[in-house]
């Protein structure tokens, strides 16, 4: 059989820095172009990370601050075992998953964000980017359990690969498969749902 | 491999993960079950969907606020990094302040009479208190008259004033004369030196006070504009006399734009204000809440 799928967006190497190594020895020497760099490279991936996650745009952009806030002040910590980019989406996760599971939180994301989503046309931000599609798709993400959500955001959205996110979300790979799989399915099922 | 299995493989399969012996098996299912064929094909095209959903852009200026977030640096940095601001943007702004700090130093000492007395030389014209008695130290004499006011309501004209000044300096320098010479032997040399121990340290005393006394505040700050210019200094000099006061001139003459020290006791400065609106236009510009018995009047001559 044919295959159709295109592979995900962010996998794209061109799009990565390829020189982090070099970035990893700036940043810890406190260079702040080295920090420039970075946020300028990553600032729209984290942004729309935390985004995808939390659903707000004040609070994804408060949310991915405070991210690159963490790497600026414990890149010493960074053994650079794995790739740059897995840590910071690895803090980017963390943050916003626990982020999440503070209290009063959880009605947010499940009414609030799909709410606002839903009503794109409202928000000029949100409307720039929601086609009726796309709109689908944000209602049908936002939908999701957490834990599959962010599995679907890094590898659907960000194009990270199943090892990266294994690494970055700290669990085992096959969990990571069979994750994915279920918010896909659960996925296809929605957009199914609403485009019925 | 039934439809349940074959499904399961979806996302390994969209993923091009699966081994070519596992995509074989899962084709040849898909062949022959549309149900399957049929359910890969919604869930490859929602995939399709999903990866063409576009990255959300971070606000303008989000950048910017980060790397300034974290540019939030310990002190010495920031004082280090104020330092090392450009010279072509340091300078113009160090000059402002120059020229800014020096304008307002200027108007301060203008309008300060104590300041301007203070840069001024010591004038010849100060006015000292009676000579002292013979024996008695000129420090001890004045020390003397501020403990007990009422001597000094009967002060002797200036001009013996100045005659006892010019009598301490008179007596302070053939000590600095006597310095350099040689020690006649060990006795007379202790008693000489402590001698001009105690007088040097009596004449430093003497002048420290005179200076001090001078620059100390004034109880009351006016204005005279005389009618007569060329009459005031004697008409001045005779009020004072006979207020029993001292009179202390900043220059030879007491002249337009002249600032003179008045010092009268506290009975006495009714008088003296009376005698100055009889000497010319004479306004209080300050005044402080209470006088003491003997009170400091700076009197600005203006025309």
């Amino acid at each position: 059989m044919q295959r159709e799928l295109s592979p995900p967006r962010a996998v794209q190497p061109g799009e990565r820095i390829r020189d982090d190594s070099q970035l990893v020895q700036s940043l810890r020497q406190r260079e702040p172009a080295a920090f420039e760099k970075l946020v300028l490279a990553y600032q729209h991936r984290v942004f729309s990370i935390a985004l995808r996650m939390l659903g707000d745009r004040g609070e994804a952009e408060e949310m991915a601050q405070e991210v690159f806030l963490r790497v600026h002040r414990s890149i010493r910590e960074f053994r650079g075992e794995a790739r740059l980019s897995t840590w910071l989406y690895a803090i980017t996760s963390r943050l916003c998953l626990n982020r999440l599971k503070s209290p009063g939180r959880a009605r947010r994301v499940g009414e609030g964000a799909l709410a606002r989503i839903a009503d794109a046309h409202a928000n000029p931000a949100a409307a720039l980017e929601a086609s009726e599609l796309e709109a689908v798709l944000h209602r049908a993400i936002a939908g999701l359990d957490e834990q599959q959500r962010i599995v679907v955001v890094l590898r659907d959205l960000h194009g990270l690969d199943y090892e990266e996110i294994a690494a970055a979300l700290d669990l085992p790979l096959g969990t990571v498969r069979s994750r994915l799989h279920r918010a896909r399915v659960e996925l296809k099922n929605r957009v199914e749902a609403f485009l019925a | 491999m039934n439809c349940h299995e074959a499904r399961e493989f979806f996302s390994a399969k969209a993923d091009d993960l699966l081994t070519s012996e596992q995509e074989s098996i899962v084709d040849g299912h898909l062949r022959g079950c549309p149900g399957c064929r049929g359910e890969w094909e919604r869930f490859s095209r929602t995939l399709v969907l999903l990866h063409g959903v576009r990255e959300a852009r971070a606000p303008a200026g989000f950048a910017a606020r980060v790397i300034r977030a974290a540019e939030r640096q310990p002190w010495h940095r920031r004082l280090f990094r104020v330092l090392s601001v450009p010279l072509h943007v340091r300078l113009p702004v160090e000059a402002a302040a120059l020229v800014l700090v020096s304008t307002l130093a200027f108007f301060l000492y203008r309008q300060t009479p104590e300041l301007e007395r203070a840069v001024e030389p010591p004038t010849p014209a100060v006015t000292a208190p009676a000579a002292p008695p013979p024996g008695e130290s000129p420090d001890s004499e004045r020390l003397d008259a501020k403990a007990s006011p009422a001597p000094q309501e009967t002060l002797p004209p200036s001009e013996a004033r100045e005659g006892a000044l010019r009598d301490i300096k008179e007596k302070d320098r053939p000590v600095a004369k006597q310095e350099p010479a040689p020690p006649e032997g060990p006795a007379v040399a202790d008693r000489q030196g402590a001698e001009r121990e105690a007088r040097k340290s009596a004449g430093a005393r003497s002048e420290s006070k005179l200076a001090a006394r001078a620059q100390g505040p004034f109880h009351l700050v006016g204005r005279l504009k005389p009618r007569d210019r060329d009459a005031l200094d004697s008409q001045l000099s005779d009020v004072v006399k006979q207020l029993g006061g001292i009179l202390v001139r900043d220059a030879d003459r007491v002249r337009a734009g002249s600032i003179v020290e008045v010092v009268v006791s506290r009975e006495a400065y009714p008088r003296l204000e009376a005698r100055l609106r009889q000497i010319g236009q004479f306004t209080v510009e300050t005044r402080a809440r209470t006088f003491p018995d003997r009170l400091r009047v700076a009197l600005r001559i203006v025309e």
